[in-house]
């Protein structure tokens, strides 16, 4: 650490931990882009790597149970970390429940949310590979207002797609992006062949992470200096964000506590795995069991209702083809306020966990989301983002039916992000406004089809095409 | 990968224009590589030039061997 490095607190992790080593099976499931008829759109940067060979490498290591923080990170980190955890004693009170429960406050630091802890890893590795410019599609906003702070921070430019429903309800969100130097663009734009193509079908289209995402690859297919970052999904970004778990051992270790259940919400899977994998590991060394339960968006159920299927994960049609939990790529969830749950698929790693049972799905719709996040803040002082409501709806779920006669449930649950730049939406649900948004069933039944028909398409012979 | 029935490559089949390479693919090709022949491979050795067929991935590979220039970003 150089003489003007802010000093690191003792419970800082100096290592990401790698559930890679210890389970391999997890490794990204994919199969050939060969296997499309037609033409692949393969060529371009489209077929390269968009991630520099050092992070992409992250992805795919059995061989290291821990990687070693960059010291440039480690120093950034160090300004926001270790993030607070505490016991929820209000809220207990408030539930009357037989647990102790523990949260894990992510959103103290500029940006608001977890988003900047691979924001900062991913702008370093970029920066160092000489890329001169990122560009992204983002949905709540958490991860665009990440990564413009980031390239902010690494000199780096930045470009942000964002999905028209959630920018039009939090503008601000887009502001703070252009504050950090981003170029901003509501998704679908007309910048783009994949906007055009939205906008042309449905001019009044509410976006979503596919379409933008579909854009920035667009966008960085016609500069050379420039590259594609994604802020959840990759094996690299989960990794990144086990600083979250690893701290939360500690801190619980400090007051003699290991949760019987880890609790997050589950977009592509970033959050839920920054805290559930490292809690992962510990169990398997103390020999102890755990619950790990993802809430979903009951908008977007991909793990509870989705199919275990290998499809593509943008609307271009240029990323690989990997074994997910999917409503299929052209699922357009009902525009709700989590944002950020908005995904159609799970990260092939959160599926691969929900494949062997590791990992618990949840769904829950938004009214109860909301009545849950103004429960936590009226208990304990914060008030989650609508993402985080969801964890907090599903941790109320799980400790309500805990049995009296048992020993107490211990429960963590991350609180991933704040939902201050979500007043507008709080505001609604206070004058309620707000509806159960459940899944949009006609265009789940037509998108899950076209899923099964791409499956068979793609494993027939090559030959046939 | 279970993506392992094989499908007919000639040394000259375009990998990544016909998509048997995506980025996926060739990060676990990289590491192939590198552990099958001792190298370490760069940023800079990525480019479609080097990656194109089977013959430019030897080509690439015997400049490796003998210290040869070879295609840099």
């Amino acid at each position: 650490m150089g003489d003007n490095s802010v000093p690191r607190d003792p419970q800082l992790p100096t290592h990401w931990f790698n559930i890679l080593h210890d389970r391999p099976h997890y490794v990204t499931s994919a199969v050939s882009r060969s296997r499309l008829a037609g033409d692949v759109k393969a060529t371009g940067q489209g077929a390269l790597l968009q991630q520099p060979l050092s992070l992409a490498r992250q992805s795919i290591n059995t061989d290291d149970r821990f990687i070693p923080i960059p010291d440039e990170v480690l120093d950034l980190y160090a300004q926001y970390r270790p993030t607070p955890l505490r016991r929820a004693v209000r809220l207990e009170e408030r539930l009357g429940a037989n647990c102790r429960i523990y949260y894990k406050y992510e959103g103290a630091n500029l940006t608001g949310s977890h988003k900047l802890n691979t924001a900062l890893a991913q702008a370093h590795y970029y920066a160092r590979a000489g890329v001169k410019h990122l560009v992204t599609g983002t949905a709540a906003g958490q991860w665009g207002t990440a990564l413009a702070y980031a390239c902010q921070l690494m000199d780096l430019g930045c470009t942000v797609f964002m999905v028209r429903s959630t920018l039009r309800q939090k503008p601000i969100r887009g502001e703070m992006m252009r504050l950090f130097g981003a170029v901003v663009h509501e998704s679908p734009s007309d910048l783009t062949e994949v906007g055009r193509r939205v906008l042309k079908e449905d001019p009044e289209a509410t976006g979503t992470q596919s379409v933008a995402n579909g854009e920035a690859l667009e966008l960085v297919e016609e500069d050379s200096e420039s590259r594609f970052a994604v802020g959840s999904g990759e094996n690299s970004v989960l990794l990144h964000q086990t600083v979250i778990g690893q701290e939360a051992i500690s801190q619980l270790a400090l007051m003699g506590e290991f949760p019987d259940c880890v609790i997050a919400s589950m977009g592509a899977g970033s959050n839920f795995g920054g805290i559930a994998l490292p809690f992962l590991g510990a169990a398997k060394d103390s020999g102890r069991s755990i619950r790990l339960v993802a809430v979903e968006s009951a908008a977007c159920p991909k793990l509870t209702r989705g199919r275990y299927m290998y499809d593509l994960s943008d609307a271009l049609g240029t990323s690989p083809i990997t074994k997910v939990y999917s409503l299929g790529s052209t699922y357009v969830p009902p525009p709700v306020y989590a944002g950020g749950l908005r995904h159609h698929s799970a990260g092939p790693l959160a599926s691969a966990m929900h494949a062997d049972g590791t990992l618990e799905p949840m769904d829950v719709d938004q009214l109860t989301s909301f009545r849950a996040g103004m429960l936590f803040c009226e208990s304990e002082g914060i008030l989650p983002a609508p993402e985080s409501a969801h964890a907090v709806a599903g941790m109320i779920d799980v400790v309500s039916k805990h049995p009296r006669k048992d020993d107490p449930l211990v429960v963590l649950v991350n609180i991933s992000g704040h939902g201050l730049l979500d007043l507008g939406a709080y505001s609604r649900f206070a004058a309620e406004e707000i509806e159960p948004v459940q899944v949009d069933e006609a265009s789940l039944s037509k998108s899950l089809s076209a899923l099964e028909e791409f499956n068979q398409s793609i494993m027939e012979p090559a030959a046939t095409k | 990968m279970p993506d392992q029935a094989l499908l007919p490559l000639a040394n000259d089949t375009p990998l990544l224009e016909s998509g048997i390479l995506d980025s996926l693919s060739l990060l676990r090709l990289v590491v192939f590589l590198e552990e099958r022949f001792a190298i370490v491979m760069s940023d800079a050795d990525l480019l479609p030039e080097n990656f194109a067929s089977v013959n430019t991935i030897c080509a690439y590979l015997r400049a490796q061997e003998s210290g040869k220039e070879v295609a840099h970003g």
